[in-house]
């Protein structure tokens, strides 16, 4: 269990990715940027993924289809939903899909953990 | 409950309230014209018979009839808009006018004798001299109920039931009125010798008609300011011809020459007046179409254009906005720790400073995309632009029947500028001033634009509308963003006019026009040195 403690951000926006990851790394959390959903799936991180952060829309592959092909490889990973641009069609798409938390960008640090909080309990909660 | 009542002046585009234009009055004037030429032409053979035209008699009636109750039923469907007494007392005019020509025509002596109908020999004059004597009185009523220099009065109550009112009314009117001619048939005055031809007593009959209508007409002419004030105007004038023809050229004799001249020109000139109304109202209703739809699609583009620049704005600034935030958040949670860690406290303000620097160039990149259409400048004949911009909006000035006057000075020194951009501030300034005028009556609607060079070789433009104006407390602040008078304005336009202006190298400002209304003048500078900097000539 203590390998799986890996929070993995992927934003394409270096900006943003560099600004959750060190936000994530200061609340005490391993943390790993990725440009890209590609970049992350071809990382082999996903394994010791406990949390995933993901921005909805990046080029390519978006975070809900990150999480969805995830799920759909049997390697489901808790995952945050986080996006710049708010509404309410991909939040109800997001809840279909089993994306527990939508966060709107900027976020607030204690939400953020909250959310992180609850992957990790599902995550410990789940076989494997 | 009830809508809110309307004011006066919100209406411009009805037939009761829109000033004719000078074509129009030009028109009226030929109709009149022409009438008194056909009375010129017709009175030397005015008395001669024609006897056996009673066959005539029925298409005859019937057309009136039918002309006056579309005019009436016209005349009821603007009311039922303008909530206005005297269009209501008109159109009641037209149609109890229309109603007793059926008695009129049933009882004229000879003509439906086959069918039994046979009234006394003064049943006939009686119903005419009704006809006679009562239009001129509604047309009067209508000259004194509509609005002169004081406010007309407005009709409160349930309009359909003013409508149905007046409408059973008029039948009723007409139906009594016929029962009790025909049933007083002995006791009616002397009016006809025989059937053909009038006694003494009749000549009472014209003489107040015309009375009558010169009275109304006096009144209607000091009082007139519309389109169906003009044609009334004509109709009474038509009658007149009429009633000269039928009593007095033709010696009051039925069925001669002048008798039946009378008559049709009063026939055409009554259908040609409905034409003229029904052509003006499907005009007026067209433009109007055709102005909301095309004021519509103006709407929706400016929305588009407004929602795609701030959906860029909120795009580009809100994820260096966002990193900014959370950069902030990662710093003081790298200081706030037990083992503050200044390195990443750094790296993250470094971040943050980046952050800003990325929204400034958003902003930087967003104006100059501005800038970079006002750079895209050539030489221009100020004069030619003036007129093509008025070319378009002729439509509209038509519409808001605006008399347009310019006084372009000849030979202006040619100015450097975006000629969209010049001309988007042209349209801009001459449509507010249409705009601004649509609620002015009882003084002429002028759109003046004045071109004229000013040292030093600058070109100064005027925009002056006859419009309420600006008051001075306002002059400043209809140029900021969002500001506006107008009930569906985004309050945009003079704000890009001004930026437009200015960063030509001009200035745009509003002043008070003398009498009424507002002028707004901006100045372009010459373009004697060839190329000037962008900004730099700013006075």
């Amino acid at each position: 269990m203590s390998a799986n403690l890996l929070i993995a951000v992927v934003d394409d926006d270096d900006s943003a990715r560099e600004a959750a990851v060190s936000l994530v790394r200061a609340m005490g959390f391993a943390a790993s940027g990725f440009r890209s959903a590609a970049e992350f799936l071809g990382s082999g991180e996903a394994a010791r993924t406990a949390c995933l952060i993901a921005d909805v829309r990046m080029p390519g592959m978006g975070g809900l289809d990150l999480h969805r092909h995830l799920v759909a490889s049997g390697t489901p990973i808790p995952t945050v939903l986080v996006t710049a641009f708010p509404d309410e069609t991909t939040r109800a798409r997001a809840m279909r899909a089993g994306v527990g938390n939508y966060l709107a960008k900027p976020f607030e640090p204690d939400e953020l953990l909250g959310c992180i909080r609850s992957g990790f309990a599902r995550g410990a909660g789940e076989p494997g | 409950m009830r809508p809110p009542r309307r004011v006066q002046g919100d209406h411009p585009f009805l037939l009761s309230t829109s000033p004719p234009t000078r074509n129009q009055e030009r028109l009226a004037v030929c109709v009149l014209a022409v009438l008194v030429a056909e009375l010129l032409v017709t009175a030397p053979f005015a008395r001669i018979p024609l006897p056996g035209t009673e066959i005539l008699l029925p298409a005859y009636g019937a057309a009136i009839l039918l002309i006056e109750l579309i005019t009436s039923a016209l005349l009821l469907a603007l009311f039922s808009v303008q909530h206005s007494r005297a269009v209501l007392v008109l159109a009641i005019g037209y149609l109890f006018s229309g109603l007793m020509v059926v008695p009129w025509m049933l009882t004229f002596p000879g003509v439906f004798e086959a069918l039994g109908l046979d009234a006394g020999l003064q049943v006939t004059a009686s119903i005419a001299a009704l006809r006679r004597l009562g239009f001129p009185l509604f047309v009067l009523a209508y000259a004194l109920l509509k609005d002169g220099p004081a406010s007309e009065p407005r009709f409160h109550g349930s309009v359909p039931l003013a409508i149905v009112g007046s409408v059973a009314g008029a039948f009723a009117a007409a139906g009594m009125l016929t029962w009790f001619i025909l049933a007083n048939d002995d006791s009616l005055p002397n009016f006809m010798r025989n059937a053909r031809n009038v006694t003494g007593l009749w000549s009472y009959i014209p003489a107040m008609a015309i009375f009558l209508y010169l009275t109304a007409l006096a009144v209607l002419f000091a009082r007139r300011r519309s389109v169906l004030d003009l044609w009334l105007m004509v109709v009474l004038c038509t009658l007149l011809i009429e009633i000269i023809l039928l009593s007095y050229v033709s010696a009051g004799i039925r069925l001669s020459v002048g008798w039946w001249g009378g008559r049709s020109y009063g026939l055409a000139s009554a259908s040609m007046v409905l034409l003229v109304l029904l052509s003006e109202s499907t005009t007026l209703y067209a433009r109007v179409a055709r102005s909301v739809s095309a004021e519509r699609r103006a709407r929706e583009t400016r929305l588009t254009a407004m929602e795609a620049l701030s959906a860029l704005i909120a795009h580009e600034i809100n994820q260096p906005l966002a990193s900014m935030v959370t950069n902030a958040d990662a710093g003081l949670r790298w200081l706030e720790k037990e083992n503050p860690d200044p390195a990443e406290a750094q790296a993250a303000l470094r971040r943050i400073v980046n952050d800003g620097h990325r929204a400034g160039r958003v902003i930087e990149s967003i104006r100059a995309m501005f800038k970079k259409e006002a750079r895209d400048r050539v030489p221009l004949d100020v004069n030619r632009l003036i007129e093509e911009v008025l070319a378009r909006c002729r439509d509209d000035v038509r519409l808001g029947r605006v008399t347009v006057e310019t006084a372009l000075e000849p030979g202006l020194p040619t100015v450097t500028g975006n000629p969209i951009q010049l001309q988007q501030v042209l349209s801009n300034l001459v449509s507010n001033a249409i705009d601004a005028m649509c609620s002015v009556t009882g003084r002429a609607r002028v759109l003046r634009v004045t071109s004229r060079s000013q040292a030093p070789g600058e070109v100064m433009v005027s925009v002056e509308d006859s419009g309420p104006g600006v008051g001075p407390e306002l002059r400043g602040r209809i140029f900021e963003p969002f500001f506006t008078t107008k009930p569906d304005g985004m309050g945009m336009g003079l704000m890009f006019c001004r930026l437009i202006i200015e960063s030509g190298g001009g200035r745009l400002w509003a002043d008070g026009n003398v009498p009424h209304g507002a002028v707004f003048r901006f100045t372009l500078p010459g373009s004697d040195d060839g190329v000037w900097p962008v900004g730099e000539q700013a006075r």
